[in-house]
């Protein structure tokens, strides 16, 4: 099971996905919210396929996969496993990301970011689900807990 | 490579995102809270406590980077490789006195803690869709 405490971050952080490719040059693209899939320990997150070429790519010849997300609060953790499929997202999970787009859109309008700059960021829905198997999970909340290993399974 | 288009990308004002890798090839992805201009081909990061980072460096120079103008939001990805890190430098002053002074508005004061500033080479540096 991953752990209760990720979940809010999972769902309404904002996340990136790394990967590196077989002669060690890394990449990450965007994700705009995840899901996860409790029986089976995997995460899919919701990517933009125009952007996540060289990031999906590196997943596909190493498997290796590093998601980084965090909220507005600071709380951030890193999942690390092993990229399994990529896929269609369903309706709900279209809904779900439509929800955390609008999120982020109010938190950027209240710092004083103009609606058109907003949707650089958050005004294409994603079109890709990648999912990964989470193999480990650390606390990446700055502060003397960070880098821990969180408990799992 | 890095032009007056870029700057405001590179003032801090925004959270940038880093992802090195190790020898073996696993990744880390983490969140920076700032990436320096040193000059057209080198940018500096700050290395306060995301020791799985420095610890790949030390492994593999490959990094990648992405900066964002919070202006705009346009966003820019920065193909990196590790250079040298400075701890008593004009540049690592000006990299202390900044992260203070995020660090107090963002009541995070005495946990941000400037260990030393990472100076890398700008391999490529790409607006994100183009």
């Amino acid at each position: 099971m991953i752990p209760e405490q990720t979940l809010e971050a999972l769902a309404n952080g904002f996340g990136h996905l790394g990967s590196a490719s077989a002669d060690l040059k890394t990449a990450h693209t965007d994700i705009l919210s995840a899901s996860v899939d409790q029986e089976n320990d995997t995460v899919t997150c919701f990517a933009l396929s125009f952007l996540a070429g060289p990031t999906l790519d590196n997943m596909k010849a190493t498997g290796r996969v590093s998601y980084f997300f965090g909220l507005m609060s600071h709380e951030a953790y890193q999942f690390k496993g092993q990229f399994i499929e990529t896929r269609e997202l369903t309706e709900s999970e279209l809904a779900q990301s439509e929800q955390f787009c609008k999120a982020i859109a109010e938190i950027l309008g209240s710092m004083g970011i103009a609606p058109e700059a907003t949707m650089k960021l958050v005004g294409t829905a994603p079109d890709l689900g990648i999912t990964f198997k989470v193999e480990n999970i650390f606390n990446q909340t700055p502060g003397p807990e960070a880098g821990q290993e969180l408990p799992f399974n | 490579m890095i032009t007056e288009e870029h700057l405001p990308a590179l003032q801090g004002m925004f959270p940038s995102w880093i992802t090195t890798c190790s020898a073996a090839g696993e990744p880390n992805t983490t969140v920076i809270s700032q990436v320096w201009y040193v000059d057209e081909e080198h940018v500096a990061l700050s290395f306060q406590f995301f020791n799985k980072t420095k610890k790949n460096l030390v492994e593999n120079p490959n990094a990648f980077a992405t900066i964002v103008n919070p202006g705009t939001m346009a966003m820019y990805n920065l193909d990196l490789e590790f250079d040298h890190s400075e701890t008593d430098s004009e540049l690592f002053d000006d990299m202390d006195m900044k992260l203070e002074a995020i660090a107090s508005m963002s009541g995070m004061s005495g946990i941000f803690n400037l260990k030393a500033a990472d100076v890398y080479k700008v391999k490529s540096l790409k607006a994100l869709g183009s």
